[in-house]
């Protein structure tokens, strides 16, 4: 159990540093949702199952969602 | 006596209605918006004499004190309360002749920084505080952007600036809350004391970034002069003057009530006079008038944290004064500019020269505001520096009282080439209509005069304020009763 | 030895995490990067709250007919509570953010900062 939750800490801070130097925004953006992914299912270890849902709800999935919006209302947008 | 919470909720409510008041009457949310900041300075004076006589504690959803989130509002949250309500009132009587492109929405987030701006000098819970600051915040963030354009990048640059803050202060919250075990202000100012002293350096320090921001002080303020310079009038107005002064006290709250160490108020106080020294020599060189106001406001804040940061009672006192007499000039100062502006139709203090003859009343109340500023005598402005000068030579910090007096100086530079430029030299450009700004004007030229002829009006509140900053023991009784 | 890698990895991934969010912000020139570098922190903040309330061997902070009410077994919800109001403090000003940025985008044609003709610093 306590490597598991090193294990997608690891992961996790991984992706974070791919969000920040991947070129292309869209992958960007999913790495970055991928850190709240991980970030609920360690809230889940951690025994706040109440964070881990609005994490994985408000964090992974809407900020997420409004990041593709934004990002399809300006360079994605303008190219097609 | 009214209940307390009105300040905050009235707002709150009025400005979530304020689109069905927009679909009832087009001129119905400028009305809302003033009636909204007049019936809270009714509420803060009906409690006005009981405050002065004790501190009120509303305890919200009837729990006792450590339990539940409570309210304090003592002599300095009163103190504050007013400066803000006042200021929101002020700047709602300006709004009435101003036309905004959604003026529901601008008046909705108005009110709403009023509200926010308010809880954060009642509250008497941490995270509430934050939550406050939260809201003051992203009501800012927006107004900022109603101006267009460059205004955005301005509102993006604060946004980024404010959300890196909001990180540190929560993570600041974080420890204070694993080393103290309660949110509760009074309690975790009880028991400072056993915080491991490593880690009170460091959470001091995070609440220092996160509150910085707010108060402006020197290396997070970079975001203030675009924010100034690109917001509305009316809104580099209430930045200036209330929220400015909420994160002074949000500051003054934490550094003294909670944290009390002579070596963090040093910290301020070197802080406060770097960001006076810097912002005025940057104000000395502004072409734009508006950056020319937004850096003398940072070097007015400075001037504030460093003064009472020296932490004695002459020197605080003379501290809170200023921070009222500053609200009350720059709010002045921003309104008559942002008519000289509109009429000028340029920033440029060059296009401004000759408008003292045509527009006389704003022309007058940048002047009178100018005045204060500069400590004319009669004028409030006077006695508060006066006070300030004397209590930093009692403190015997002469290395600071000559910083201050430098920095009056450069001040009498760049403000007198504005006075100079409205009435000595001939009119250039072509003057366009613009709003009147009568009632304002008249209004803060009264408070001015008044508190610079009878400033006894003010002494007792800002004694009483002064006395409960400096002792944090009398708030940890009065909050959690004789434990 | 487990136990100890267990409970600082979760200190020091949410530290690091913070900074790598810190030096995104600074670094970056993209103004999506820099508002998920802003999310990020924010992750960063709010896994270090929790991991402070957090007991070693306690439940969840729910009541219910399976775990009896004995306090001591569950851990901390106050700092859960903190986080589920951060975490949608958090949102509201990147939604915030990103409507900022479709504007500039609107203006400008760019999402790179430095490319915006820039208000002096």
């Amino acid at each position: 159990m306590p490597l598991i939750s090193s294990f997608l800490i690891l992961i996790m801070l991984i992706a974070a540093l791919a969000a920040l130097f991947f070129d292309n925004l869209l992958n960007s953006i999913i790495a970055a949702g991928l850190v709240s992914l991980i970030a609920s299912v360690l809230f889940y270890f951690l025994k706040a199952p109440d964070v881990a849902m609005t994490e994985a709800a408000i964090g992974a999935g809407l900020t997420t969602a409004i990041f593709v919006l934004a990002l399809y209302k300006t360079e994605r947008g303008k190219s097609e | 006596m009214v209940n307390l919470t009105l300040i905050i909720a009235i707002p709150l409510l009025m400005s979530f209605t304020m689109p069905i008041f927009k679909m009832l009457n087009q001129k119905l949310p400028k009305v809302i918006a003033l009636l909204t900041t007049a019936f809270n300075l009714l509420v803060l004076t009906a409690n006005f004499s009981q405050i002065m006589d004790s501190a009120i504690i509303i305890e919200l959803g009837g729990w006792q004190a450590p339990l539940a989130i409570n309210l304090y509002v003592g002599p300095l949250a009163l103190l504050a309360a007013f400066l803000i309500n006042g200021s929101a009132f002020i700047l709602s009587i300006y709004n009435l002749t101003q036309d905004y492109k959604f003026d529901d929405k601008f008046y909705l987030l108005f009110l709403m920084i009023t509200a926010g701006a308010s809880g954060m000098v009642m509250t008497g819970d941490l995270f509430n505080l934050f939550v406050f600051i939260e809201i003051t915040s992203i009501a800012a963030y927006s107004l900022t952007a109603f101006a267009g354009r460059d205004s955005y990048e301005a509102s993006f640059k604060y946004l980024v600036i404010g959300g890196i803050g909001s990180v540190f202060m929560l993570l600041g919250i974080g420890f204070t809350y694993s080393a103290v075990g309660s949110l509760n202000l009074a309690e975790i100012a009880a028991s400072a004391g056993l915080i491991n002293p490593l880690l009170l350096q460091i959470t001091a320090l995070l609440f220092l970034i996160g509150v910085g921001i707010e108060a402006e002080l020197f290396p997070l303020n970079f975001w203030v002069p675009d924010l100034y310079t690109e917001a509305p009038t009316a809104v580099s107005g209430i930045m200036s003057g209330a929220v400015s002064a909420a994160g002074i006290y949000a500051l003054a709250r934490i550094f003294f009530t909670l944290f009390p160490a002579q070596s963090f108020l040093n910290y301020l106080l070197y802080l406060g006079a770097i960001t006076l020294i810097l912002g005025e020599l940057i104000a000395y060189q502004q072409k734009n008038i508006k950056r020319m106001l937004a850096y003398s406001s940072l070097a007015q804040m400075g001037l504030i944290v460093a003064v009472i940061s020296l932490g004695t009672e002459g020197a605080v006192r003379a501290g809170l004064f200023q921070l009222v007499n500053h609200s009350i000039l720059k709010i002045l100062l921003f309104i008559s500019a942002g008519v000289l502006i509109s009429a000028a139709g340029s920033k440029n203090i060059d296009d401004l020269a000759g408008l003292g003859s045509k527009k006389k009343t704003a022309a007058f109340g940048f002047t009178i505001a100018a005045m204060g500023i500069l400590g004319v005598p009669f004028l409030n402005g006077f006695i508060s520096k006066f006070m300030i000068i004397s209590s930093s030579l009692n403190a015997d910090q002469f290395l600071l009282t000559v910083l201050i007096l430098l920095a009056a100086v450069i001040e009498i530079a760049y403000y007198l080439k504005v006075v100079q430029k409205l009435y000595f030299e001939d009119l250039k450009i072509e003057v366009k209509k613009t709003a009147v700004i009568t009632i304002p004007v008249v209004l803060l030229t009264l408070m001015i005069f008044g508190l610079g002829i009878y400033p006894q009006l003010i002494a007792d509140p800002l004694e009483k304020a002064a006395a409960e900053l400096i002792n944090n023991g009398s708030y940890i009784m009065t909050v959690l009763g004789g434990m | 030895m487990l136990n100890f890698l267990e409970e600082w990895s979760f200190f020091g991934g949410s530290i690091l995490l913070i900074l790598i969010g810190l030096y995104g912000v600074i670094t970056r020139k993209n103004m999506i990067k820099i508002l998920i570098s802003l999310a990020l922190m924010d992750t960063g903040v709010n896994l270090m709250l929790v991991a402070l309330g957090y007991v070693k061997a306690a439940n969840a902070p729910i009541l219910n007919s399976v775990v009896q009410t004995n306090t001591a077994a569950f851990v901390d919800p106050i700092p859960q509570a903190l986080v589920l109001t951060s975490i949608v403090i958090g949102t509201a000003v990147l939604g915030l953010g990103l409507a900022l940025v479709i504007k500039i985008y609107d203006k400008f044609s760019t999402l790179d900062i430095s490319k915006i003709r820039g208000l002096k610093w």
